[in-house]
């Protein structure tokens, strides 16, 4: 083939640009560690790849809402450790008021301690979480949730729940609503209240409550009186439902539940039974104060306080196991985020290692690559001078 | 004694053309578009004598240009394509570099919006969560606003480049159309010899236009070239220069369009060249990306909104619009005679396509056609605004009276990327909370919570109404007082476009209360919603979520400008190749001219050496003659 001198030249050169522009995208990516400088270089990766990048900044998300959600979480369990220990404590003054050693004075302590501890239950059910947030408040967020006095307490929140989004399927609430954790109790033992008639003369106190089948118990109200050494229960109806020879410390059921009483009722006493009502925590303490501070001087009375007390016993039984039900939840969603954390943590290396398989540099291969384009370029340059050094005409003198 | 002379002398004539020649030949070795010359030598004959012929020396009959014209054809056709394919890839790798590039692209300002709209989910009182919801969405509005900017940009510049290269190759056909006139001048003038230096010029010339725009040439019997465009019409005719010109288009969209002589419109007819180049990344890579940018712009804002608007605010409203509304570009036809103003909105961008249409007035009804290939498009309803007319995503009002003939460019999403911006500005108005609470009455002894209260229907008016549910049976239900309804367990009490369910098998006595969320400013039922607006199903029929959509879009041009670089590597390859060929045939060699000075010079100095013989012996002869 016939070459021409600038056919030569235009092949040099063209050969030189072509090194260099490899050697420059070598070099693009060395400098951005990167292999894949935009789409055109493999459209397919690239789009994988920001499919990929959506999905690790989704996991990332999702850790910001798990940590979030944990430290409320871990917030509300504090509280409600803190209210568990406020009704143990509430437990043990109940029972110290039961039994009979104290005086008006003691007792007066006790009633005093008693509202004290309520009004850190309040502080407790207002606790924010750190970012102006009531924890307690459900959707609510512009007054505290709770408030009032002596008991009487009202709630400004709602029953919303805030679910945290933490993995692609599964939401966690952050906190529960203060109606649901402080609330929604009951009193007696949860189905039915026994009272004295304020009437009652004999010795005759509460010593069991108990629901024996529940689906016979109607929820209606009961007269049980004792009179000639019989006992009868009449309905609201005046209907008498049941009845017989009353020995003491006998069982009476009636309508799938049974009572027992100590002591010894007079002629005529009588007890109301009847279904138990929504009461919340506060009141409930507060009822255990007052009767703290009600007359005990004569049998009557303390039978009448024995009987009061033993309800209020059944019913912090009740809060208790509530507030502790409460807590396992927050434990279990604790565990759920837990588990979303590491499921979360596992997909997303997956994503990240999918990712750098894709679209990180192999630096060893860029590094071999480079030198053997320096070596290339350097090649073509020499070979370019050299060729272009030779003319004829050097020689035509 | 004179024969010997004259031979002399025709020898050093001879040879003082070839060296003049490979002098030439060498001085020109730079010069683009130069092909090597060669005298052309041939001995002459004596006349007829006894003994027989005696030669006469040698002659010198022409100057020929080495050069073949299939070659010359060929490299004007490998110079289209390549121009073309350098043009294409060049803008390609622009468009491409934007949209995958970390910083300037889409991803990071999407990553950021989805991330606030997680911050308020997590959050939904905090104001530093709303307004940072706000930032982010306002960042995301501008980086589309930008990329549209940028490719609204590209647009403006191809239409200049049009204009410029149209211009560069009515100047070129001009100067084609002046050497056709002096070639054929210069041939007679030389009794036929050929122009060489003028006719490498013109070559030269031509493959210029070819470079420009695609381009075929037929040679006349005078030495003319006529060079037609791809559409057939003749941009020079022996000494004629015709012009292209760049001109709106029908509808005066904003958008160049080639014209030949200022009469027909040739656009869809070129290919070849810068100006092909344009016209097919115009076609093929500019207008798709603007589209598709666009269509995301409305699915995002519809999704958005249509999301944000199931919400109430933390002022107790229900969710206004959070990103203002998207509306289609229409051009009317120049040549419309009618006063019909047509408005396209996006009523739908699911459906959306991100083609462009033609609607056109018969007289009596409207037609859609599709702009890519000019299928018809079925459309419903009547136009008015009450029952727009209905086609593939958009609704078409049309106002004013058309006249028949009258036609309207709709490019729905073209410029919708520009439109994307915030509508809200006050952080309480971010509608992150469900627009409704229930709550179960504390009393309750059966069903003690609510499972989950969701709004089906947020258009209901009575929607935010109290309503009290209490249950009168295990399996019956009044509301607010009146009314028995069945119950099933676990389905859902569904009243005023609400759907409530429950937890815990309901008793008689049980109550539900359910109203309006005002002041539900820590609940964050529907920012968890919105949070998941990037992996729904938006665009395509809600096959494709705005994050799928965004890196097809990536991929889209991505692949373009691959295909792009590739084929400019391969016409690269092809053009060199036949330059090469081109080169070894027409390209000067000094190595060769050296050769020939050095050859040319001996036989112009043996030629002198002749006429100094023929000198001696006439000398001789006189000698013999004087003794």
């Amino acid at each position: 083939m016939r070459i021409s001198t600038s056919m030569l030249h235009q092949q040099g050169v063209s050969n030189l640009q072509k090194q260099q522009a490899q050697l420059a995208h070598t070099q693009a990516q060395l400098t951005a560690n990167k292999k894949l400088l935009t789409a055109a270089d493999d459209p397919a990766a690239m789009s994988t790849a920001i499919g990929l990048d959506h999905a690790a900044a989704q996991y990332d998300r999702y850790q910001d809402q798990i940590d979030v959600g944990r430290q409320r979480l871990g917030l509300e369990e504090n509280v409600l450790a803190d209210t568990g220990t406020a009704l143990q404590r509430v437990r043990e003054l109940a029972l110290q008021l039961n039994s009979g050693t104290q005086s008006t004075a003691t007792r007066k302590i006790i009633a005093n301690e008693l509202r004290q501890i309520n009004d850190q239950l309040l502080s407790l059910a207002n606790t924010d979480d750190g970012q102006g947030n009531y924890l307690f408040g459900g959707g609510q967020n512009g007054t505290q949730p709770f408030a009032g006095s002596n008991g009487n307490i009202s709630y400004a929140g709602d029953q919303q729940q805030r679910l945290l989004a933490v993995t692609n399927s599964r939401s966690v609430a952050d906190a529960d609503p203060g109606s649901e954790v402080f609330q929604r109790l009951r009193d007696g033992n949860g189905t039915f209240t026994v009272g004295s008639a304020s009437g009652n003369t004999g010795s005759a106190a509460l010593k069991s409550a108990r629901v024996t089948d529940a689906a016979s118990w109607d929820g209606g109200s009961y007269t049980l009186s004792f009179s000639g050494g019989n006992y009868e229960v009449r309905d609201a109806g005046n209907a008498v439902i049941a009845g017989g020879a009353y020995t003491a410390g006998q069982n009476i059921a009636f309508r799938g539940i049974d009572v027992s009483f100590n002591g010894a009722p007079a002629e005529g006493d009588s007890f109301t039974v009847g279904a138990s009502a929504q009461r919340d925590m506060f009141a409930q303490i507060e009822d255990l104060a007052k009767i703290a501070e009600s007359p005990n001087d004569t049998e009557a009375q303390r039978a009448k306080l024995q009987t009061g007390i033993f309800q209020s016993l059944t019913a912090l039984d009740h809060s208790e196991q509530h507030v502790s039900d409460v807590r396992a939840s927050v434990g279990n969603r604790l565990a759920v985020l837990d588990d979303a954390e590491s499921q979360n943590g596992a997909q997303k290396l997956q994503v990240s290692s999918a990712l750098s398989d894709l679209r990180d540099l192999d630096y060893a291969e860029a590094a071999t690559r480079l030198n053997l384009q320096l070596t290339a370029l350097q090649a073509a340059q020499q070979t370019y001078t050299r060729v272009q050094s030779l003319s004829l005409f050097d020689y035509l003198r | 004694m004179s024969d010997l002379l004259s031979i002399g002398v025709s020898g050093l004539m001879a040879y003082r053309k070839a060296l003049d020649t490979a002098g030439h030949n060498i001085a020109n070795v730079n010069t683009a578009g130069y092909s090597r010359q060669r005298v052309e030598l041939a001995s002459q004959i004596g006349g007829p004598q006894g003994d027989g012929y005696v030669g006469a020396g040698v002659t010198s009959n022409t100057v020929t240009r080495i050069s073949d014209a299939l070659l010359t054809t060929r490299l004007q056709g490998d110079s289209s394509a390549y121009a073309r394919a350098e043009t294409f890839a060049g803008l390609a790798s622009r468009v491409d570099g934007w949209l995958s590039d970390t910083d300037a692209g889409l991803g990071k300002p999407m990553q950021g919006f989805l991330d606030a709209l997680s911050g308020v989910s997590a959050s939904p009182s905090s104001s530093a969560a709303r307004q940072t919801l706000l930032s982010s969405a306002g960042s995301l509005a501008d980086r589309y606003n930008s990329l549209q900017s940028q490719l609204d940009g590209l647009d403006t510049e191809i239409n200049q480049k049009l204009k410029q290269t149209a211009d560069e190759v009515n100047r070129y056909a001009q100067s084609v159309a002046d050497l056709n006139e002096r070639i054929t001048l210069a041939k007679g003038q030389a009794g036929g010899q050929p122009p060489n230096d003028l006719l490498d010029q013109r070559d030269a010339l031509i493959k210029e236009i070819a470079t420009r725009v695609g381009i075929t040439t037929t040679e006349q019997d005078d030495g003319g070239i006529n060079v037609f465009t791809g559409s057939g019409q003749a941009l020079v005719l022996g000494r004629q220069a015709n012009t292209l010109t760049t001109g709106d288009d029908a509808f005066a969209s904003g958008r160049q369009e080639l014209f030949f002589s200022g009469g027909q419109n040739i656009t869809a007819q070129t290919s070849g060249g810068i100006i092909g180049g344009l016209l097919d990344f115009r076609r093929e890579l500019l207008d798709p990306v603007r589209n598709d940018l666009g269509r995301m712009a409305a699915g995002l804002a519809q999704a958005t909104n249509d999301q944000h608007a199931q919400g109430m605010d933390a002022t107790g409203q229900m969710g206004g619009d959070f990103f203002a509304d998207i509306a289609g570009s229409v051009y009317p036809a120049r040549a419309n005679t009618g006063s019909a103003v047509v408005s396209v909105g996006l009523a739908d961008a699911g459906a959306l396509t991100g083609d462009d249409y033609q609607l056109s007035y018969n007289g009596s009804s409207w037609q859609l056609t599709r702009g890519k290939n000019g299928s018809t498009v079925t459309m419903t309803g009547s136009g008015t605004a009450a029952d727009p007319l209905r086609a593939e995503g958009l609704s078409l009002v049309i106002g004013g009276g058309a006249t028949a003939g009258d036609r309207f460019l709709l490019k729905p999403t073209a410029q919708a990327g520009s439109q994307l911006r915030v509508a809200i500005t006050d952080p309480s108005r971010v509608a992150a909370a469900s627009p409704v609470r229930a709550s179960a009455g504390l009393s309750n002894t059966g069903a003690t919570g609510v499972k989950e209260i969701t709004v089906g229907d947020s258009s209901n008016a009575n929607l935010l109404s109290s309503v009290t549910i209490q249950f009168t049976g295990a399996n019956t239900y009044s509301v607010n007082g009146s009314g028995s309804y069945t119950y099933s367990a676990g389905s859902a009490i569904e009243v005023n476009g609400w759907k409530l369910s429950l937890n815990g098998a309901p008793a008689s006595g049980d109550s539900f209360t359910v109203g309006s969320n005002t002041s539900g400013s820590n609940d964050n039922g529907n920012a968890r919603a919105l949070a998941k607006l990037g992996s729904v199903g938006v665009l395509d029929g809600g096959r494709s979520s705005l994050t799928a959509a965004q890196s097809g879009l990536v991929a889209k041009a991505g692949a373009s400008a691959q295909q792009a670089n590739l084929q400019l590597s391969a016409q690269s390859a092809v053009r060199a190749q036949t330059e090469a060929e081109q080169q070894s045939l027409s390209g000067v060699s000094l190595d060769e001219e050296a050769a020939d000075l050095i050859r040319f010079q001996q036989a112009y100095q043996a030629a002198a050496r002749v006429i100094a013989v023929a000198n001696e012996v006439f000398q001789s002869l006189l000698d013999a003659a004087r003794n």
